[in-house]
């Protein structure tokens, strides 16, 4: 029986087809009476881009969780892409092997969400982003038929690398059924540290990230409201024992004059939690999302000049990758900001609203000004999406 | 195919040294040989110009030249293709990117530069080693192939096997499309909206316009390597370490295997003191932190020496470290101590099937009477089996192509793929039926209509036409020569 999901906005039926054939059908029929389909995956980002405009109906992909195929010892996994992220870890773990992809709301999220968000967190400051561990991948064309990119090996350049275009598309391409990622030993040792900085160092504690000593996986700024301080510095760990100890020694020492009272070494255990806890921190149910980017050195001044205009938001900065997220209320529009900050940002930067009351989210306040490069995101999109019937409407200013 | 008919030619050739000067252009005969294949050298066929734009305004008028006059056209960097991408299939225009080769920017505190598709990829790093960063992709012609080139293939190397692969260092291209547009895809800013082009132009091997320029990241370089030379009685034993070590969970930054065949030739060019009785020697390096380094380093020690090795040696020194390194990456340069040609695969296993591959390529090599070495990555399961022939005996050429063939078979049949990083090119085109299904590949076709809806640019080459043969049907009649630059 369909039941009712609410898509951003708009009410439609949805359907969980339990089987790759099951979907394919799904697909082939909604092909041929040109009817659009919305993915759904662990409804964790229903509200990624556009709010979707067209009637259709939403398919949920979470019966498609299988595990494939798990040579662990290969280091490589093959998935349906339906499987909850957390489901997806402890799987991994037995064999002491992880997906460092540090994923807010794991327990519901699936990999196919994750991939067509392309969702990561602090840890790609080290390990890179959902687009560095995907090295094989099938989608359904729009006839419904299996398509297929990449392999089970971790290098492979046969074929183009179709799963490129996929990661990040919001499912506007087709929808993922299967995912083979390349996974990563679990580290043996891992820390972080907290440290809450002097007023004015917030500049420096980034340029000192750049060279410290020791090489942290992660390098955040925090601001949270009425916290002690303005900002903190999340600093995350990863490697042997002696290693870790090493850096964490390193880093107290390299950072000590620019703390404002202790700095806090995590418990070992509280560890990964850390990083999946400061993604969720700027990705709550409720609330207005804003992210933006701009290139490492810019990092500071400009999540410094997003606090000094939401006063009292939450403000999740990676210096790292020159990119920030922050969380602020429903009370007051913050869209005047954005071309403030898409200045502020520099060349390439860009500012955007990600979660929002359904009104605010236009196509400039959601992407920006269309890039002239957007002409060949289109072609692309007509050639594998020909009727636009892949999640019509979400990504960047599709008609 | 698409040919160029001579009156059109000598339209085109007015055409284009309007455009780059008599000094950017080669056109006679006798000059354009050199242009007639890469380092690919079984198939070949001359272009009808090679020009040397030396901007990306030379590009793009290049480009709507041949589009204009309906002429084909690719790009071309240093031409150390091991696969045919840069043979002009339909004949055509070269753009030889050769002459763009500016580093623009090198922005260390932002952790990217900006080069020119022509800029050779030990450059970078050679710009900036002093400041303690690198360009990781190192692929073991590094000294010779273009960034370009790099972005085209998608290369490896042996470092990626812990720092990734070409594409996972690209932040952006300038592209010039088909069309004769110039497009910036992604840039040094991170996570811009819209689909990721750069990634899926990344190895799309010159099928989807002329990067001219990439914004490339940089790497802060290790604090300190430990590097071991394994020496293994059997390549069996080697293989099996090679499982064990990543198995145990720890990443290499390589992990790089030579059989006593290649072993012999390294040793004739290099003096490096490989023994020559070894069955194989397994170069494992391991990098980061000094605090911890030297117990991993131990660790794979210990792990070689319980798997049959009969000692693990250290590189003492920073000038033994890049003694060894040398051996190895200019192996196939060696080769030629051995036979007078060679042709060299690029097959990939899983990592746990290397053992399984090495004994089936040992005895397709005895199938064929013929004698294989072997000098791969094997930390990432990318195999260089190189077929040792004489060009002038025909029957050993038919015997290294079919050899060839059942290697990469076997590649499939355990679950592998037939090209790791030289590409597919024209080489392996015939496989592409069996690697996809008709499914597969029109999507990909559909993606190449996106780009490049004329089909002029770099026609002929990764995806095969409709109705081409899965068997090697091009091989049956096989021009001596083929010889693997590095």
């Amino acid at each position: 029986m369909p039941d009712t999901i609410d898509l951003d906005g708009l009410a439609i039926d949805s359907i969980s087809p339990a089987t790759p054939d099951a979907l394919s059908e799904i697909v082939r029929v909604a092909h041929s009476t040109s009817k659009p389909l919305y993915w759904v995956g662990g409804g964790t980002s229903l509200d990624a881009g556009l709010p979707p405009r067209k009637a259709g109906t939403a398919v949920r992909t979470a019966l498609l969780d299988k595990v494939i195929d798990y040579p662990a010892r290969d280091m490589t996994i093959t998935v349906q892409s339906g499987i909850r992220i957390s489901t997806l870890q402890e799987i991994l773990a037995k064999e002491k092997q992880t997906l460092p992809l540090d994923i807010p709301w794991p327990e519901k999220a699936t990999l196919g969400g994750v991939l067509a968000c392309n969702t990561s967190g602090s840890r790609r400051l080290a390990h890179g982003t959902p687009r560095d561990f995907v090295i094989g991948l099938t989608v359904l064309n729009e006839q419904g038929r299996p398509t297929k990119s990449g392999g089970r090996v971790v290098k492979n350049v046969a074929g183009y690398d179709m799963a490129k275009l996929h990661v990040g598309a919001l499912g506007t391409l087709g929808p993922i059924v299967q995912v083979t990622l390349k996974v990563r030993p679990l580290p043996p040792s891992r820390a972080w540290l907290a440290v809450p900085l002097l007023g004015d160092a917030l500049e420096t504690a980034c340029d000192r990230a750049h060279v410290c000593q020791a090489r942290p996986v992660a390098f955040d700024l925090l601001a949270l409201p009425n916290g002690p301080v303005a900002w903190t510095a999340m600093i995350g760990f990863e490697g042997e024992p002696d290693d870790v100890a090493w850096q964490v020694a390193r880093a107290k020492n390299e950072f000590s004059n620019l703390v404002k009272g202790n700095i806090i070494e995590c418990q070992a255990s509280t560890v990964d939690a850390m990083a999946t806890k400061l993604a969720e921190r700027t990705d709550p149910a409720e609330g207005v999302v804003l992210a933006l980017g701009c290139l490492p050195s810019r990092t500071a001044a400009l999540a410094a000049r997003v606090l000094a205009d939401l006063p009292g938001a939450v403000v999740h900065a990676l210096p790292g990758s020159g990119l920030i997220k922050t969380v602020t209320n429903t009370q007051s529009d913050p869209r005047p900001l954005l071309a403030g900050w898409r200045q502020a940002a520099g060349p390439g930067g860009w500012a955007r609203l990600v979660r929002a009351p359904r009104a605010w989210k236009t196509a400039e306040a959601t992407w920006g000004t269309p890039r002239p490069e957007s002409t060949i995101s289109s072609a692309i999109q007509r050639e594998l999406d020909p009727k636009g019937l892949f999640n019509p409407g979400r990504l960047l200013h599709q008609p | 195919m698409t040919t160029t008919a001579p009156a059109n030619t000598q339209q085109l050739i007015d055409q284009l040294l309007a455009i780059v000067g008599q000094d950017g252009m080669i056109s006679s005969q006798a000059e354009l040989l050199v242009y007639e294949c890469d380092a690919y050298t079984l198939e070949k066929n001359k272009p009808d110009v090679v020009v040397f734009p030396t901007s990306t305004e030379h590009v793009v008028a290049i480009v709507k030249v041949c589009q204009k006059l309906g002429v084909p056209f690719l790009p071309r960097g240093s031409g150390t293709s091991l696969a045919g991408g840069c043979l002009p299939v339909g004949g055509g225009v070269i753009i030889s990117l050769a002459r763009m080769k500016r580093i623009h920017e090198v922005n260390i505190r932002d952790r990217y530069a900006l080069v020119e598709a022509g800029v050779i990829n030990v450059w970078l790093t050679n710009r900036v080693k002093n400041d303690g960063w690198h360009y990781a992709p190192d692929p073991s012609s590094q000294g010779a192939c273009t960034i370009g080139g790099n972005v085209a293939t998608n290369s490896g190397g042996p470092h990626t096997l812990k720092y990734g692969v070409t594409v996972n260092h690209i932040l952006g291209v300038e592209i010039v499309l088909p069309d004769g547009t110039v497009q910036t895809l992604g840039g040094p800013v991170e996570d811009g909206p819209g689909l990721d082009l750069t990634g899926v132009v990344v190895g799309s091997e010159g099928t989807f316009g002329v990067v001219t320029k990439a914004w490339v990241r940089l790497v802060r370089n290790p604090e300190s390597v430990r590097t071991l030379l394994g020496v293994f009685e059997t390549v069996d034993d080697a293989t099996a370490t090679i499982s064990e070590i990543i198995g145990t969970g720890i990443v290499p930054a390589a992990l790089e295997l030579l059989d006593s065949l290649i072993l012999k030739a390294v040793e004739e060019a290099f003096h490096f003191g490989f023994p020559l009785d070894a069955g194989a020697v397994l170069i494992m390096e391991v990098d980061g932190l000094e605090a911890g380094l030297e117990n991993e380093a131990e660790r794979i020690e210990k792990l070689a020496l319980a798997n049959g090795a009969r000692e693990v040696r250290r590189a003492r020194t920073e000038a033994d470290r890049l003694l060894l390194w040398k051996c190895r990456k200019q192996a196939f340069g060696a080769v030629g101590r051995l036979a007078p040609s060679y042709c060299t695969q690029d097959g990939v296993v899983p990592r746990t099937a290397l053992p399984t591959m090495l004994r089936s390529i040992k005895a397709i090599g005895t199938k064929y009477d013929l004698q294989i070495a072997n000098v791969f990555h094997a930390g990432d399961g990318n195999l260089h089996p190189i077929l040792l022939f004489d060009e002038r005996d025909t029957d050993q050429q038919r015997r290294v192509m079919e050899a060839s063939h059942e290697i990469l078979e076997e590649c499939l049949r355990l679950g592998g793929s037939v090209t790791g990083e030289h590409g597919i090119g024209v080489e392996k085109i015939d496989f592409m039926p069996k690697l996809f299904t008709p499914d597969d590949l029109d999507a990909m076709g559909r993606v190449r209509h996106a780009f490049n809806p004329t089909g002029l640019c770099s026609p002929d080459k990764m995806l095969p036409t409709a109705g081409a043969c899965a068997e090697p049907s091009r091989h049956k009649h096989i021009k001596p020569g083929r010889r693997a630059a590095l």
